[in-house]
């Protein structure tokens, strides 16, 4: 189960929702318990088995602040807190990272005689595992560094920890945000349901009317390599991924905030535009923010952040980038992705102080911002080749096709080569590209339509539905971050 | 307290406006996008079709005598209405053609309620030697089609689609337990196979909008069916824009060859192997013969001519299963038979093997009007 498959809206999430404000009517431990109860339901029909990790996790994570919280003794804390760490990172790394280093390493023995190949275990990453992780992570350095008190009961915790909104793909909430959601009694608000309505039918639209219809494309250009040297098929194809990955991506983030809305829970916000970043630096504060905000706060200021100097500080934000990048998957090509963020992050940071590039922000700033936006974004779409194409002659090719070498302008072969519905596609790519700038340039786009009357209202969701009934592709696709 | 449930009943009334919206948004997308794309022969192979209901629909509003003739491609190539309805003495007199390409006894079944609703005065009903083989066991390819069971649930998804709550019946009991799911019972399921053409037609009307051009076959085009709104609907029920390429002015020896490649082979095929009884399609004329016959509505059931040269294919005997079942159906009171299979037919009546051309329909014309004289069709 998850977010596209009907069973969600038509007995999982109404039953959820009548148990919390009925059974579990202004009591606050029987409606944590309801929503703890739903959250392993919800998870053991997506992951099945793999909830014993969860549990795994919860537990760790409970008792290891529980005693870090207990003690003043460093030493024990911070033993306490390498345990917690141990157990989640080990989780992570052997779920989804130990058959990704064996390959690597069986690849390496290639070249050195001698070496022995090693078996992988063909084991399944368990869905959601790289998100509830970094969530209970932070929670125990949280009350380890002393910022935050530990949850004072274990349902409530476990909640935190499980929560089936954001369980599976985020947004990664902190503890401390949870605890201020469920520290009084959930009750239903007309307003914030209207607003969960909103979110979810946006989202819906945005995952099945734009990223599945989009993606059919983005596969027709990358499955088989041919044509790759078709500049008009490349820039398309990164173009479209990227419509394709921010669509499905926020969608889900917008149905989890959504569904929490209904059960009287905000959820912070994932996404703020990131198509209108005019610099490296500004993309990260508007994509995936949740995780931009975890690798600031528990890694690259961990890793020295900005206050030890430039070359640390340099440091650490290409480690940031390329463990935020492994975060991703399990896969070299998301190293390189995350690679290629710190690069330009880096390079955004030497040139902004660059005399004539202050010189001309302060002279021609609307002009240089234009200028910003387009080489960011630029450069953004090139880094979505890296993410979407994992063969790595595919993926050379079209890096050099996308920066124009050796590439050719071809209208015939993009015909042929893009499935039968094109027009219908580039339209929905178009309206895309429109939505997104006015919600960039009005801001609160959703919270908008949620506030208006009754008429309005209906009208606007009302062809929203209509819209992704219709317009649907007969396959959805998996959301592409159930795979991280 | 009085604020809340203001809030309450304005969330209540936001959703009902939503479903309304819906309801009525998808409705008019339905009609106004899909289903003239449905009719001109965009979506599907053959425009023809999807107007079953709608012809039904207009018959049912016709206060003329009314015969209706239901079968497949070769009944569709059969009867020129305009032409019967001259030849009949009666002035108010109404013919119309349902005739339907690939159709069997068996995808009829789903107009039968609408059938009985219209009740018309008189039925002309195919059953050649090509509507008594068994559809369980003797399944054909089509160039469309994988199978005759792909072409049944085609045909059922979108009758099904196209019908009301009310067009359902008891010929319910007929379909077989695999085909049931094709049969969608209730209005969102038709909405979910209206969805299933919505992404395609909507990228026929953008391309026909950028590349302004029209795209559909043009409207003289034996694929193209009008809109029930349209100016030539009546006429076109009456007598349907016939295929136009055939083997007329070809000679019996320049037919030979394809003859002696194709019949051999073809003649063993179900639809030249009638069955004498207990097959789906015997128990589906059964059920709609009954059921017509109790509405008090003659029923012809008439049986196609073939070209004259197929019969040099065919062993004796070959074709008696049409015969028993004919002869057990003539016993029934209300029930006329007309075999055209055996009477003497010029090669220059056919456009193909199976299907008349004008000259054919010309005479058909003739022998149909001719009987439809001799019964009382305005009668109990």
């Amino acid at each position: 189960m998850d977010f596209v498959t009907p069973e969600y809206y038509y007995w999982f999430l109404p039953i959820v929702f009548l148990c919390t404000f009925t059974i579990g009517n202004k009591k606050r431990r029987r409606q944590i318990g309801i929503l703890l109860v739903s959250s392993y339901v919800f998870f053991w029909f997506a992951s099945g088995w793999h909830i014993m990790l969860l549990l795994i996790s919860t537990m760790v994570d409970w008792n290891a602040a529980k005693r870090i919280f207990a003690s003043d003794d460093p030493v024990i804390r911070k033993r306490w807190l390498i345990a917690s760490l141990t157990v989640n990172l080990g989780l992570l790394a052997i779920f989804k990272y130990l058959d990704f280093f064996i390959e690597s390493w069986n690849w390496a023995s290639l070249r050195v005689p001698g070496a022995p190949e090693i078996g992988t275990f063909g084991l399944l990453l368990p869905v959601g595992i790289s998100f509830y992780t970094f969530q209970t992570m932070s929670y125990t350095i949280d009350v380890y560094r002393k910022k935050n008190d530990p949850y004072d009961d274990l349902l409530s915790f476990a909640c935190y920890a499980a929560f089936f909104p954001q369980l599976v793909a985020g947004p990664i909430v902190r503890a401390d945000h949870f605890r201020k959601e469920i520290e009084n009694t959930l009750t239903p608000n007309s307003a914030r349901i209207r607003l969960g309505l909103t979110l979810i039918v946006y989202g819906l639209a945005k995952k099945l009317v734009i990223a599945d219809n989009v993606a059919i494309h983005v596969d027709s250009i990358f499955i088989d390599g041919e044509h790759l040297q078709n500049i008009g098929l490349i820039w398309w194809g990164a173009l479209a991924f990227g419509i394709q990955i921010y669509c499905d991506f926020s969608a889900y983030t917008d149905i989890a905030i959504g569904s929490a809305y209904l059960l009287g829970i905000r959820l912070p916000e994932n996404f703020k535009s990131p198509y209108a970043a005019n610099s490296p630096q500004d993309f990260w504060r508007r994509w995936h923010i949740s995780l931009s905000t975890w690798l600031r706060d528990y890694l690259y200021i961990s890793l020295g952040g900005s206050r030890h100097g430039k070359r640390v500080m340099l440091m650490a934000l290409m480690a940031t980038m390329l463990l935020g990048g492994l975060w991703h998957g399990a896969a070299w090509n998301f190293v390189l992705w995350g690679l290629l963020h710190g690069l330009l992050l880096i390079i955004h940071r030497s040139l902004k102080n660059v005399k004539l590039v202050v010189k001309f922000f302060e002279r021609l700033p609307k002009l240089a911002r234009v200028c910003g936006w387009a080489t960011t974004q630029y450069f953004i779409f090139m880094t979505w080749l890296v993410f979407r194409v994992e063969d790595t002659s595919m993926l050379i090719q079209s890096l050099k096709t996308y920066v124009g070498l050796g590439a050719h302008w071809n209208r015939g072969e993009m015909y042929e080569i893009l499935p039968e519905i094109k027009y219908l596609t580039l339209a929905i790519g178009l309206l895309f590209f429109i939505g997104h700038f006015i919600s960039w340039k009005v801001g609160g786009l959703k919270e908008w339509i949620s506030r208006q009357n009754v008429l309005v209202w209906g009208l606007i969701i009302g062809i929203l539905l209509t819209l992704t009934f219709h317009l649907r592709p007969a396959e959805t696709v998996d959301f592409i971050y159930f795979r991280f | 307290m009085k604020k809340k449930q203001q809030n309450l009943r304005d969330l209540l009334q936001s959703l009902v406006v939503a479903a309304i919206i819906f309801l009525i948004a998808s409705n008019s997308m339905n009609s106004i996008l899909i289903k003239p794309l449905l009719n001109d022969g965009t979506l599907i192979t053959h425009g023809r079709f999807s107007i079953t209901f709608d012809a039904w629909d207009t018959i049912s509003e016709d206060e003329e005598i009314i015969s209706v003739a239901i079968g497949s491609s070769i009944t569709r190539a059969s009867f020129d209405g305009n032409c019967i309805e001259e030849e009949v003495d009666l002035q108010n007199f109404e013919f119309y053609n349902l005739g339907l390409s690939a159709a069997n006894p068996y995808t009829q079944i789903t107009q039968l309620s609408s059938l009985l609703k219209a009740k018309p005065n008189v039925i002309v009903m195919e059953l050649g030697v090509n509507s008594l083989w068994d559809l369980d066991n003797e399944q054909r390819e089509w160039p469309q089609w994988q199978s005759d069971d792909d072409y049944v649930a085609f045909r059922f998804k979108l009758d099904s689609m196209l019908m009301n709550d009310d067009d359902f019946g008891d010929w319910g009991e007929l379909v077989r337990e695999k085909d049931e799911r094709y049969l969608y019972s209730n209005q969102f399921e038709r909405m979910g196979e209206w969805q299933t053409y919505t992404i395609e037609g909507s990228e026929e009307i953008l391309r026909r909008i950028i590349d302004n051009e029209s795209g559909a076959a043009l409207p003289s085009h034996s694929l193209n069916a009008p809109s029930h709104i349209d100016s030539n609907w009546k006429d076109y029920l009456s007598t349907p824009n016939y295929r136009g390429n055939g083997w007329q002015n070809t000679t019996k020896e320049e037919l030979q060859p394809w003859f002696d490649e194709n019949f051999p082979k073809k003649v063993t095929y179900g639809e030249y192997n009638p069955h004498h009884n207990g097959t789906l399609f015997h128990s589906v004329y059964e059920f709609m013969i009954e059921e017509m016959v109790e509405q008090n509505i003659k029923v012809i059931l008439y049986s196609g001519p073939r070209h004259p040269m197929v019969f040099n294919y065919l062993t004796p005997g070959q074709t008696d299963g049409l015969n028993t079942t004919l002869d057990s159906f003539s016993e029934i009171e209300g029930v006329y038979i007309l075999n055209f299979l055996w009477e003497d037919w010029d090669m220059n009546n056919f456009l193909d093997w199976n299907h008349l051309d004008d000259d054919g329909r010309k005479k058909m014309c003739e022998k149909i009007g001719f009987f439809l004289n001799t019964i009382d069709m305005e009668g109990e």
